[in-house]
């Protein structure tokens, strides 16, 4: 017998119980389903995490300073002397406070508030709207001003401009100095232009009392000099903390790496929980498969008696598990793609991403499932004697 | 005269627990072709033992049984699937259709198992059931056919495959007496036609019509009584359906 003809034979089976075929069929199509969604989902962080690193331009380093203490504590001034090395362009240090408490009027809300230098928004690329970014000259008279994000504009001042109206930051007092431009995007560290407020480093520091500088971004002129600017700022720091540890150079590359491997690993996870629940989808699919194969005793018996050989059974009955299984990993299949494709409608920060390899490898993984769980009740059945199937009703 | 069945020494045996049951004890018979042999006998006589034992659907626990001249005792379980699909075309009691199958279907379920293209066994299945009356009702379950329908198409499925030997098991045991009566006289024509019948029954008229009644109790032969000849002229003996044809 040929093998399109066992298909057609065994679609027939299938189509003829359809309710019990769905049942069967469920775990796989939760499982191919999930699987499929998860890895979009996956996939689509990714891609999302990586344009907003290439929006950064490729030269960009990153600095973060994890010690605590007199050790690890960073001048500012100090530091911008490195600003006179030929591998090294600008440097932005930051001093981020999340959470404060921002009030105007009487709206109060809470937003972080990052203090940075002149340099920090042609390295996150970003535009100011109206008014002005902070300058240098605000570092050295420690003025009282902050640049707020788009989005803490538009909740304070609507559409009005806040440029020279006055905040309070935590109890004191700023001048609002200019507004960025809608930026979208989070980059290094979480920190997102549009929800935060942006004020001199040295008044941060002054004002809120803190101390440390946490998170520095340099830039390197060129891409070759990119190798020596972080092989520079390591032994510079390597000689500041008398230590290698403590702090963490990254460039550009490396940061996005780090950032997808943290997101994939979580999904990866969920992944392979969703693979489980494939595995227990082949189980049930056995289960029915065995159910099946005691019900239609008879049946084998009268297929056998007329001259069907072991062979011609087993081969019926694994091939209906692995159709019962290829069918649910197809509409698994669909489902995923149509989860895959309505996902950023309920979630509008989340992209998805379709991989046809994906869906292709899920759906032969579902096909192997019925397969190796087909296995045990088709031989099952074709052990079966005649004789005894015969007398069965 | 070919012998088509020649069984020697037959005996059979279960072990239950400690007790051991012989249902057949040595049972020795040769069938020729062309004949119409009725096996009688009152239940647990051991008669379906010795139709299963003849339909290769069990093995005896001692003794000798070549089917068509071919020993079978060593045969394996695929090779004597093989030899059932071959030279054995099964009637049952029950009609044993698949009841998922149309007619047609279940006409050609042993063509299909012997290799037959599909093509080719679409058109015998369908003359196999014109030959039988049943031509119109092809595409008909078996649950909607009258029980004389159903065991018309299973006289067309073990047909199908033009079997050196019909082994009927109480072939109108579910029937009335009408349909029963058809389908005997089917059978009878069918012998005629030159196809070799044994056939299983506990009911003395359809033994009657029988060309040798071979009568068995406690697992042994107590008589074996010739009622009508073999036919007459050997060169006239040929399959159903060539000679239909």
């Amino acid at each position: 017998m040929k093998l399109p003809e066992l298909i057609y034979m065994a679609m027939r089976t299938v189509v003829n119980n359809p309710m019990r075929t769905l049942l069967t069929m469920l775990g796989v199509i939760i499982g191919v389903s999930s699987v499929v969604t998860l890895v979009s989902i996956g996939q689509g962080t990714s891609a999302a995490i990586e344009k907003q690193y290439e929006a950064l331009g490729t030269n960009l380093i990153v600095v973060n300073v994890m010690g605590v203490g007199r050790a690890t504590q960073l001048d500012y001034n100090d530091l911008m002397q490195l600003e006179q090395l030929p591998e090294i362009q600008t440097i932005a240090p930051t001093i981020v406070k999340g959470s404060s408490n921002i009030k105007y009027d009487h709206t109060q809300e809470k937003y972080t508030v990052v203090g940075t230098n002149e340099n920090y928004l042609s390295l996150m690329k970003g535009e100011v709207a109206s008014g002005r970014f902070i300058a240098a000259a605000d570092l050295d008279f420690r003025n009282q001003i902050a640049v707020l994000g788009s989005t803490v504009a538009q909740k304070y001042f609507g559409n009005l401009d806040p440029v020279g109206e006055d905040i309070n930051i935590d109890g004191i007092v700023f001048t609002v100095a200019g507004v960025l431009k809608e930026k979208g995007s989070n980059i290094g560290g979480g920190v997102s232009l549009d929800d935060s407020v942006f004020v001199p480093l040295v008044t941060a520091q002054r004002s809120f009392k803190l101390g440390n500088i946490r998170t520095t971004y340099l830039e390197a002129p060129t891409k070759e000099q990119l190798a020596q600017a972080q092989t520079t700022i390591t032994q510079y720091l390597t000689y500041k903390f008398k230590s290698d540890s403590g702090f963490q150079v990254m460039n550009q590359d490396e940061l996005m790496k780090a950032r997808v491997a943290a997101s994939s690993s979580l999904n990866n996870q969920l992944i392979s929980v969703a693979c489980i629940s494939l595995l227990v989808g082949g189980i049930g699919i056995m289960n029915i498969m065995l159910v099946t194969v005691s019900e239609r005793t008879r049946e084998i018996g009268i297929r056998k008696s007329i001259g069907a050989k072991r062979r011609n059974i087993l081969m019926q009955f694994l091939i209906e598990a692995t159709v019962i299984s290829g069918l649910g990993g197809i509409i698994g299949l669909l489902l995923g793609c149509g989860l895959s494709l309505a996902w950023p409608y309920f979630n509008p920060k989340q992209e998805t991403q379709l991989s046809f390899e994906v869906g292709l490898y899920s759906f032969l993984f579902s096909v192997a499932v019925g397969m190796i769980f087909g296995l045990y009740p088709a031989n099952k059945a074709s052990k079966l004697r005649p004789i005894d199937a015969l007398r069965t009703d | 005269m070919e012998a088509i069945i020649e069984l020697k020494d037959i005996t059979k045996s279960y072990e239950r627990g400690a007790e051991k049951l012989q249902i057949l004890k040595g049972v020795s018979m040769t069938v020729t072709t062309g004949d119409f042999v009725a096996i009688v006998g009152p239940s647990g006589s051991g008669k379906s033992t010795l139709m299963n034992t003849i339909g290769l659907l069990d093995v005896p626990t001692s003794g000798s049984y070549k089917l068509d001249g071919v020993a079978t005792e060593k045969m394996s379980d695929n090779q004597l699937a093989e030899f059932r699909n071959k030279k054995i075309g099964f009637i049952f009691q029950q009609f044993n259709l698949l009841p998922k199958l149309n007619a047609i279907e279940n006409v050609e379920l042993p063509m299909i198992y012997a290799g037959v293209s599909k093509k080719v066994r679409r058109e015998k299945a369908q003359e196999m059931l014109e030959l039988l009356g049943m031509g119109t009702r092809g595409h008909h379950k078996p649950s909607e056919l009258s029980g004389g329908q159903q065991q018309r198409v299973a006289i067309a499925r073990a047909l199908s495959i033009s079997p050196s030997l019909l082994l009927a098991d109480e072939p109108t045991g579910a029937l009335d007496s009408k349909t029963g009566n058809e389908v005997l006289e089917l059978m009878i024509r069918l012998n005629d036609q030159g196809n070799t019948i044994v056939l299983i029954t506990h009911d003395n008229h359809i033994a009657e019509n029988a060309r040798r009644v071979i009568s068995i109790r406690d697992g042994e032969i107590v008589r074996d009584e010739r009622l009508r000849p073999l036919p007459s002229q050997p060169a006239e003996i040929k399959h159903a359906v060539e000679v239909m044809r």
